[in-house]
């Protein structure tokens, strides 16, 4: 209880305690000497009190506040700052049960939209309120994918925690169908799931759709799907070579110069070596940064090879082997990444002159999409 | 709600003699009053107050009022005598 506490001097005291009396409940009324006493009354009848004692001419010595009441009014005496708290505290135990913050842990596949905004829609905001063991069953009964569910409300956030089923991944998004990544000609498929959009023995170029990303159902709709399948194609790579019988090569003749320059920004600041007099050549160049100098120079070397033409003379039948092997090796660079290689064939063809050879693999490579 | 004096006065034949004051000493460490008609005097040794057709005195040491209203009064102190006159 608060009270204040008023020392008094004045005369008659016991007559005007009496008055007081039959207004104000007073405690601890004490006489300290015969002008002089004490007492307490209520802290909100003391307004009250101090004018009844100023209109009985007493001299009020000393006025006392006991209690946490007064401490408040002290404290916070201001009305507008104590009501400024008293409004905001309105405010914090009014929305103190609300839920503000929705949080979802452990999802994959789903979002925080569809389980958060389910859960939105069908409960109440109130934590008080809301069951979080209903909750839970209705996440877990209107989410399939949902193996596991647990809801707590931490302050005023809903932490939704679940765990989801291992699904085929076919049942989400959308699909891409697949593509031939080669030309070749299908010789086997093995459909997982899906639209086959080839069949075997049907040549497809590079970019080609294989199978595409849905299936019809009994009804006659389409029904997206990912789509799977092993496919197995012929895969040709070529390769050709021209052979004249009568022909220019430009070789080298073993001559050559070398010239070493030191540079230094792009500028030549000390050369050595030869200048180039040769009518008909080549020339390889190589750059060496000089690293054991703190500047960055840079040696330059330059070799002048010197080339002549000559004249072949050689026929198809004699060069044969050879040209078979350039051809061979040409349809192998082709083949990128070939697998089994399964057969492999060449034509020729004469021409006045000459002869092209027209050199060919053929080896198998399977597309396996899943 | 049981009450003290209205126990007393209800097992008491001529009722209308106890409707003046009521006292009660409690181990003359606390005397507490009903129906006074106003404090007399007042000091740490000496406290009395009217009632109907009288006064009474209190002397003791150390006294003072726990409470003061506009009909009961409660004395705390060492109590020493309790007088009616």
């Amino acid at each position: 209880m608060s009270l204040t506490e008023f020392k008094i001097k004045g005369l008659n005291q016991e007559k005007n305690l009496n008055i007081i009396s039959k207004k104000f409940k007073i405690y601890e009324l004490k006489r300290h000497s015969k002008n002089c006493s004490s007492f307490k009354v209520s802290f909100f009848k003391a307004k009250k009190v101090r004018k009844l004692l100023i209109s009985f001419d007493y001299e009020i010595l000393e006025e006392k506040n006991h209690g946490i009441l007064p401490k408040i009014f002290k404290t916070f005496g201001n009305i507008y700052i104590l009501s400024a708290i008293i409004f905001s505290l309105v405010i914090y135990f009014a929305q103190s049960p609300i839920i503000w913050r929705y949080e979802l842990l452990g999802e994959q596949n789903l979002t925080q939209a569809e389980v958060v905004g389910f859960v939105k829609e069908n409960f109440t905001k109130n934590k008080f309120a809301l069951n979080t063991k209903a909750v839970e069953g209705a996440i877990y009964e209107n989410f399939e994918e949902i193996s596991f569910v647990s809801v707590i409300i931490r302050g005023q956030t809903l932490i939704i925690n679940i765990k989801e089923k291992l699904l085929p991944d076919e049942i989400y998004g959308d699909f891409e169908p697949v593509v031939a990544e080669f030309d070749g000609k299908v010789t086997n498929i093995n459909l997982i799931s899906g639209t086959m959009n080839v069949k075997v023995d049907d040549y497809v170029e590079k970019g080609d759709v294989l199978v595409l990303p849905y299936f019809l159902d009994g009804n006659g709709e389409i029904n997206p799907v990912k789509p799977s399948a092993e496919i197995t194609f012929e895969v040709y790579g070529e390769g050709e070579v021209v052979h004249y019988d009568h022909s220019t090569e430009i070789r080298r003749t073993g001559n050559f110069y070398e010239k070493n320059e030191v540079q230094l920004f792009g500028l030549t600041i000390y050369a050595n070596g030869e200048d180039n007099n040769f009518e008909l050549f080549e020339t390889e160049e190589e750059i060496v940064n000089l690293s054991s100098t703190l500047l960055p120079f840079k040696l330059k070397r330059t070799i002048c090879y010197e080339l002549e033409e000559v004249e072949v003379n050689e026929t198809f039948e004699e060069a044969e082997e050879k040209i078979l092997f350039k051809a061979r090796e040409k349809a192998l660079l082709n083949s990128a990444n070939y697998g089994i290689i399964n057969d492999e064939f060449y034509t020729v063809r004469h021409f006045d002159g000459g002869a092209s050879v027209n050199y060919v693999i053929v080896y198998e490579k399977i597309i396996s999409a899943s | 709600m049981f009450n003290f004096f209205e126990e007393i006065k209800s097992k008491t034949k001529n009722q209308n003699m106890l409707d003046t004051f009521q006292i009660i000493n409690m181990s003359n460490k606390i005397l507490y009053a009903e129906g006074h008609k106003g404090l007399v005097s007042l000091s740490k040794e000496l406290i009395s107050f009217k009632v109907k057709g009288g006064r009474i005195v209190v002397e003791g040491e150390e006294m003072f009022l726990l409470e003061l209203t506009e009909n009961t009064i409660k004395i705390s102190g060492k109590i020493k005598k309790v007088e009616s006159f």
